[in-house]
């Protein structure tokens, strides 16, 4: 048994409230740097104890890390920010309505979740119709789809929710464009108007109401089979749920989870957010949400998977258990996207190509750079 | 020691003629995420942008070219690949 | 299975690999007193480890890994030692932002240092392994200058030199007592061995010197040594070509390179006779 410096349990609740690290001494600093770093998670407590005034009193070696952490996601903010306006430049002769979701949409209006958050790729939704104009219309100004094979490019084209990912050519930052929220291979795609509608303009730019935004975080985090961010992405919702905190707010969720067929993933955003960062839920709604969905023994199921899928997974908290909770969660994404018919056809495919990696290398897919 | 100055080629712009004025262009501003610095040696100006990391060297002086009222053909291409880049930002758009 | 911490200053690395090899290049490119006990905290966590998959019974192959992160492709298991070395550069270009950056060799006589950027090819560690060795002059980096923002000062960042193909003899000749890594072959840089840097330079690790001169080297085997003075136009491209993390400090950065290039001078130095090069630093540049 590996002698571990910090708990689990201590992790979460610094993302509760970032002052419980303000006693640590640097040995344990140095666990929760590499763990923080490992998730995505470092800025976001970097910048949540310079909010509260905590950073100067911690040791040179934290202020260090915390501080390299900070500028980095400044910077990726303000990548998102000029790749989103370049966006716009590209594409202003055919009146392109663009909604930002996840990270981009945090950025642009500024809620508390995007403090410190790092983000990748810019997600961005446009109405079905224009997705072809847009995509040639980026094309010429260098952001070209990445080299996938022809099965990548047709799954992404008849069943995904989204064309494959755009890369620019100069500045290698990367689009994913949207028509809608999940899969439409899955039967469950929501009519987008029940999300876009109201929503709220920034730059230009159009951010999704609070509780739409909230409901595709949800959404987009347990209709997966990848749970690489899991705590990160559950800790979002975690600050989307504190911050918008209202009777209305809740209502809106709610109303629109129903609508939209979506309340497992609400009951599971809310059992699993309280669980790891003791979110407060209106009872009200967390009693209807359990009647319908409250299950004894699928919970104990739901319970296995997703205390480990959304937990830290650097290798120093690592067990056997977390590997079987992953490959669980894989099995139960991918079943929630696809229809069984097409499953099959896919995981024929996928599992060709990963006897092809165990059998030659990771590389062998993966075409050769020219240098 | 002999030091021999030789010509140098490794550079983006060279000065561009000053050719008679053709057309009336767009009016391009410099963005504001562009740093400009002036080399105090007279081998002109230096761009820089802040969201991209971009460098961009010019002999001409940027800032009186962007005052002047007509351009050459060349004078415009280089704004338009400088708009490009996200240096200058043309009247048309915002950014 | 080697898990040792090494005080690289500024950092303190973990490094873990179990390919025998590698355990053997370290304990010989890096003096006895780097190996610190692990009570100090490490900044990076890294390692090389032979890779999975069936295809390690064929062609061996070695993964890098930073914290449990493979940034790379695998490469052949005799790349091992070599891809720990860059893969430490790697992660300091990528996580320091407490420095400007630069792509460059740097060595100073004394504290007078002298910037040595230049693409793959142009003499940059050769010029650098040679300079470092002479009386007087240490190396405080071969691949990057780790400049503090708007400054002219340099923080050491003393490691082995990585020679490529022909410089190998080159510099064996001059320096026949010096100690050398095993050959990583035909990696994309060549045939490259590791070059351990003079005692000087790893007494005075943790000692900042101040830039003074940029020099971009370039080796024409036909050429003894043509010098040509850069205006700061052209020296601020130059350099800015070679900087690492530019994007990342945005004004100060700008600033940063601005001032290296208004108070220094800057040559552009065609040669193939490292001695004449040394000996114009020391009489018109220093």
């Amino acid at each position: 048994m590996k002698q571990m410096l910090i708990e689990s349990k201590q992790i979460t609740a610094i993302l509760v409230d970032a002052s419980c690290c303000c006693t640590f001494n640097e040995y344990q600093w140095e666990t929760l740097i590499r763990v923080l770093r490992h998730e995505g998670l470092l800025a976001r407590v970097s910048a949540q104890l310079a909010q509260q005034g905590l950073l100067d009193d911690l040791p040179a070696y934290a202020q260090k890390h915390l501080h390299n952490a900070a500028i980095l996601a400044e910077k990726q903010h303000r990548s998102i920010v000029f790749e989103c306006q370049q966006i716009k430049k590209s594409t202003q002769q055919h009146g392109v309505k663009f909604y930002l979701l996840k990270g981009a949409a945090y950025v642009f209006c500024g809620n508390n979740t995007s403090w410190g958050r790092t983000c990748g790729d810019i997600d961005l939704l446009v109405d079905k119709s224009q997705i072809n104009v847009v995509e040639n219309t980026l094309l010429l100004h260098g952001w070209l789809a990445d080299d996938i094979d022809d099965y990548d490019n047709a799954y992404y084209r008849n069943w995904a929710h989204e064309i494959p990912p755009l890369k620019h050519t100069g500045r290698g930052s990367v689009i994913d464009l949207h028509h809608n929220l999940v899969p439409v291979v899955s039967g469950r795609a929501p009519k987008i108007e029940h999300f876009t509608d109201n929503a709220i303009e920034y730059d230009g730019f159009f951010v999704l109401p609070p509780a739409a935004m909230t409901l595709h975080s949800i959404v987009h985090l347990f209709i997966n089979e990848d749970f690489k961010h899991g705590l990160r992405d559950l800790n979002d919702i975690h600050l989307l749920f504190s911050e918008y905190n209202s009777e209305d707010f809740w209502h809106e969720l709610d109303n629109l989870a129903r609508k939209c067929g979506f309340t497992l993933e609400l009951y599971l955003a809310c059992r699993y957010s309280h669980r790891f960062f003791q979110t407060k839920i209106p009872c009200e709604l967390a009693s209807k949400l359990a009647q319908c969905h409250d299950n004894r023994l699928l919970n104990l199921l739901r319970d296995f998977i997703f205390s480990r899928v959304l937990n830290n997974k650097h290798p120093l908290y690592a067990r056997w258990s977390n590997s079987l909770a992953v490959t669980m969660a894989l099995v139960r994404g991918h079943y929630l996207k696809m229809p069984w018919p097409i499953l099959i056809r896919h995981t024929v495919h996928k599992s060709y190509r990963m006897s092809v990696r165990l059998l030659l290398g990771k590389s062998f897919f993966t075409k050769e750079q020219n240098s | 020691m002999i030091k021999k100055i030789t010509s140098w080629d490794v550079f983006h712009h060279e000065t561009l003629p000053c050719t008679a004025p053709t057309v009336s262009c767009p009016k391009y501003t410099i963005t504001d995420s562009t740093l400009l610095h002036k080399f105090a040696d007279g081998s002109g100006v230096v761009l820089y942008q802040k969201n991209t990391g971009a460098a961009t060297g010019l002999t001409l002086d940027i800032e009186d070219v962007l005052a002047g009222e007509n351009m050459d053909a060349d004078t415009l291409k280089l704004l338009n690949q400088l708009s490009a880049s996200g240096f200058l930002t043309s009247n048309h758009s915002k950014y | 299975m080697m898990r040792i911490r090494l005080e690289l200053p500024p950092f303190i690395f973990d490094i873990h690999s179990s390919v025998g090899f590698v355990e053997q290049n370290i304990h010989n490119m890096y003096p006895d007193d780097l190996f610190i006990n692990p009570s100090r905290p490490a900044d990076y966590f890294v390692g090389v480890e032979k890779a999975n998959g069936l295809r390690k019974f064929i062609r061996p192959q070695a993964s890098f890994s930073f914290d449990a992160i493979e940034p790379f492709k695998t490469l052949p298991l005799n790349h091992a030692y070599a891809s720990l070395e860059w893969g430490i550069n790697y992660v300091v270009a990528n996580q320091s932002l407490q420095y400007v950056i630069l792509h460059s060799g740097i060595v100073a006589k004394g504290d007078n240092a002298v910037l040595l950027p230049g693409p793959p090819g142009s003499g940059k560690s050769t010029m650098t392994a040679y300079l470092s060795g002479r009386q007087g002059w240490r190396l405080l980096s071969d691949e990057m200058a780790l400049i503090l923002p708007e400054t002219l000062k340099v923080q050491p960042f003393v490691r082995p030199i990585c020679l490529k193909n022909n410089s190998v003899d080159l510099v064996k000749r001059w320096y026949p007592e010096a100690k050398f890594s095993t050959v990583a072959r035909n990696t994309h840089k060549g045939d490259v061995v590791h070059l351990c840097p003079a005692d000087s330079s790893w007494q005075q690790r943790d000692e900042l010197a101040s830039v003074k001169a940029i020099v971009f080297p370039r080796y024409d085997e036909r050429i003894d040594l043509e010098i040509t003075e850069l205006n700061q136009n052209q020296g601020f491209m130059q350099l800015a070509q070679n900087a690492v993390n530019l994007n990342l400090h945005g004004q100060q950065g700008f600033n940063t390179l601005v001032s290296l290039i208004e108070n220094c001078a800057v040559f552009e130095v065609v040669y193939n006779n490292v001695e004449a090069v040394k000996t114009f630093l020391e009489q018109d540049v220093l």
